[in-house]
């Protein structure tokens, strides 16, 4: 079945395509033979109304269109239904193509690097997986959505202006609340067992997820739209598109790692974390606060989380209460890969996992399987080399 | 408890048949029954993983995959064998067979986690199992053979009160048994430190896995039990909160210890329902429930004194 979308803002009274719209032209239940083929036009601005229809889409019809984010690298394959794709042997990737996907391979990397920093950050100087973190992620997102649409009746800046106040305001009250989290629930039981830290942090995730989700106390189950903050453009290098969004992304994460950069090599503040995470004793001796020292870590952490978060969210045009999950799973995997506690190997890891995923997830043939990338990474890496990429070997004591 | 596991066994199998063989009858309100069921299934998952994450002292973050894993083998079987074979006579018979060959198709699974993972420990090995739990969930949701993301369907409704308090009887039977022997004070001995337990010549690789692979085993069964209980199952079902489930399970009974187990998973199954006036809150007094329990009694619930010999400190780094 062929379906053809007109997007031509104003026709068909929305801006949706018709066949999106269920109650006038209703989708069958069941995947016709050769599945949906949806052609969309060269533009982001379309590919993110698409995106953003799937999202209300009731699952049985979703599953059945591939993730339109891809749909520029393969216009005409976009959207073909993943069980009807012919079976065969693994198409090859073009040129074109494989440069796609390693151009929002970076995109993606780029956002599991801020959110990776952060964990590494807090397993330097607390030695545990901090599983809330995937939450303030989500948290900063919804920041982001509820000062966006605000600010812009407050302050009569420029587009660009808005959206760096929102990032700014989305980043501190993200480092609030994670400075909150700490001083309440981690510092108490600083001294007890790991695992009891560990499954505190799973409370807190599960508690802060629990209320995003109520729609009384929270922001409710369902999905929302995330406001565009930028101007969509799009530049074609080439076969290979590059949007405003990606753009940002890479901008955005290069200035705050270089941010990050100077504050842990040339501040005092920096000095402590990195005095802390050597050995927490010993710097408490020399006269180091461990104690604001660590919330300083935590709010530098949730800071990142909340900037990856809006990033996230303007890349994919989306948010959720649930949104967090799985950016965080694969950010922590990025930070093992790139060796726990090291600050450029979470970058480095992130990076290369935003690549291998988007490789694979480009391939029609695997694009199910993108999910399982990262854990299959993760294992392989534990395997052949469990301190990580650029992490050292430490030596156990007995 | 400790010395007498096989009088315990006596008693709860009595229990369940005396229980099962009255609650045939259609007087008994099928809602208690269902929950009932639910309770039997959740004492295979907590007192499987209790083997894991409490006697032998490593952290599982991925039971939900083997119980998955047993879960869809059982029922592929007993769909793909229900039609031919489907006399009355023949119906426990395969049953049984189908949880076995699910109870095994886990343990295999548990095998290839254990394998991997005993270099690891710590919150190093929860995210490892977390991530092989994930992958067990989207290979199922891939597969087009066990319906996809849509779930099986139409599973037939084999599971009864007297086949889930048995196999829990039973669950609980072997995990003592097996703690409690000669063999198993090495499980212990690994929990109370590894690298005293290497020097002392206990084969702690060995340990790991074989802790894996039996947890997995009967999280497998209670995966076949809860299949044909609720009669539809989808990868959904099995995803990372089913394993912080059955994990919040086993550290509110207290790690490693079977009774306090067993009535932490009766309690948090019969937690949910009581809620049920207030379930739009359910989730989040959950969340606080385990917090609070995390701040107040990290030790668990139902416990009052401690091992001896057992270490309470942190695991060395």
């Amino acid at each position: 079945m062929l379906v053809g979308v007109d997007f031509e803002p104003g026709t068909q009274g929305g801006p949706f395509p018709h066949w999106l719209n269920k109650r006038a032209n209703p989708l069958p239940r069941s995947c016709p033979g050769d599945g949906w083929k949806v052609f969309v036009p060269h533009s982001s601005a379309s590919a993110r109304i698409v995106k953003v229809a799937l999202c209300i889409l009731p699952d049985t019809v979703a599953a059945h269109v591939l993730e339109v984010c891809d749909l520029s690298i393969q216009p005409h394959r976009a959207g073909i239904c993943r069980r009807c794709w012919p079976s065969g042997p693994l198409d090859p990737l073009t040129v074109t193509e494989f440069l796609q996907q390693i151009v929002n391979g970076l995109a993606l990397g780029a956002i599991y690097a801020l959110i990776a920093l952060g964990y590494t950050m807090v397993y330097g100087v607390l030695r545990f997986i901090n599983f809330a973190h995937s939450d303030l992620f989500m948290l900063g997102a919804y920041a982001g959505a509820l000062i966006a649409p605000r600010l812009g009746t407050l302050l009569p800046l420029g587009g660009v202006a808005n959206a760096l106040v929102t990032l700014v305001l989305a980043m501190a009250i993200c480092a609030l609340l994670g400075v909150l989290i700490e001083i309440l629930a981690y510092r108490p039981l600083r001294d007890r067992p790991r695992l009891v830290v560990l499954i505190t942090a799973i409370g807190i995730s599960m508690l802060i997820e629990q209320v995003a989700q109520n729609g009384r106390l929270g922001f409710g189950p369902e999905v929302r739209r995330f406001p565009a903050l930028i101007p969509d453009v799009t530049w074609h290098l080439g076969g290979v598109t590059l949007g405003s969004t990606s753009v940002i992304v890479f901008g955005v994460t290069a200035v705050l790692l270089a941010l990050l950069t100077w504050t842990v090599k040339c501040t005092r503040v920096g000095m402590a974390m990195r005095a802390v995470a050597f050995n927490e004793k010993a710097a408490a001796l020399m006269g180091v606060n461990v104690n604001r020292i660590i919330s300083f870590t935590f709010a530098v952490g949730s800071a990142l989380a909340a900037a990856g978060g809006i990033l996230f969210a303007l890349n994919f045009g989306k948010i959720d209460p649930l949104m967090g999950v799985q950016p965080g799973l694969k950010a922590f995997v990025a930070a093992v890969l790139g060796g726990i506690g090291n600050l450029p190997g979470a970058c480095l890891g992130g990076i290369v996992l935003g690549v291998v995923e988007s490789v694979v997830g480009g391939n029609p043939r695997l694009t199910s399987y993108r999910d399982a990338v990262a854990f299959a990474v993760l294992i392989l890496i534990l395997l052949l080399k469990p301190e990580g990429l650029l992490g050292h070997r430490t030596k156990e004591k007995v | 408890m400790k010395r007498h596991p096989q009088l315990w066994l006596l008693a709860a199998i009595i229990l369940a048949a005396v229980l099962s063989a009255s609650a045939r009858p259609a007087g008994v309100n099928p809602y208690y029954l269902g929950v009932a069921v639910d309770v039997g299934i959740n004492v295979i998952l907590a007192v499987s993983l209790n083997l894991i994450n409490g006697h032998t002292g490593q952290f599982s973050l991925g039971h939900a995959g083997f119980m998955a894993v047993g879960a869809y083998v059982a029922s592929s079987i007993t769909l793909g064998l229900a039609a031919r074979f489907g006399g009355p006579a023949l119906t426990p018979l395969l049953f049984a067979g189908s949880l076995l060959a699910g109870g095994l198709a886990a343990a295999l699974a548990g095998l290839a986690v254990g394998v991997p993972s005993l270099r690891l420990r710590g919150d190093y090995l929860a995210i490892v199992t977390l991530g092989f739990g994930e992958i067990i969930r989207v290979i199922l949701q891939t597969t087009d053979a066990v319906g996809a993301a849509s779930g099986l369907k139409g599973i037939p409704k084999f599971t009864s009160f007297g086949w889930a308090w048995a196999l829990a009887a039973l669950t609980v039977y072997v995990v003592a048994c097996l703690v409690n022997s000669t063999y198993g004070r090495g499980f212990i001995a690994v929990h109370d430190d590894e690298v005293a337990a290497r020097s002392m010549g206990i084969n702690t690789t060995r340990y790991k896995v074989t802790a894996f692979v039996i947890g997995a085993f009967f999280a497998g069964l209670a995966g076949g039990l809860y299949a044909h209980h609720k009669q539809f199952i989808s990868p959904g079902g099995f995803d990372f909160n089913k394993s912080i489930e059955i994990v919040v399970m086993v550290i509110l009974g207290g790690m490693g210890r079977t009774a306090g187990v067993i009535a932490a998973a009766i309690v948090l199954t019969l937690l949910p329902e009581v809620l049920r006036p207030v379930a739009e809150y359910r989730m989040i007094l959950y969340a606080l429930l385990i917090l609070g329990l995390m701040l107040a009694r990290p030790q668990g619930l139902f416990t009052w004194e401690r091992r001896t010999g057992a270490k309470p400190g942190p695991q060395p780094t």
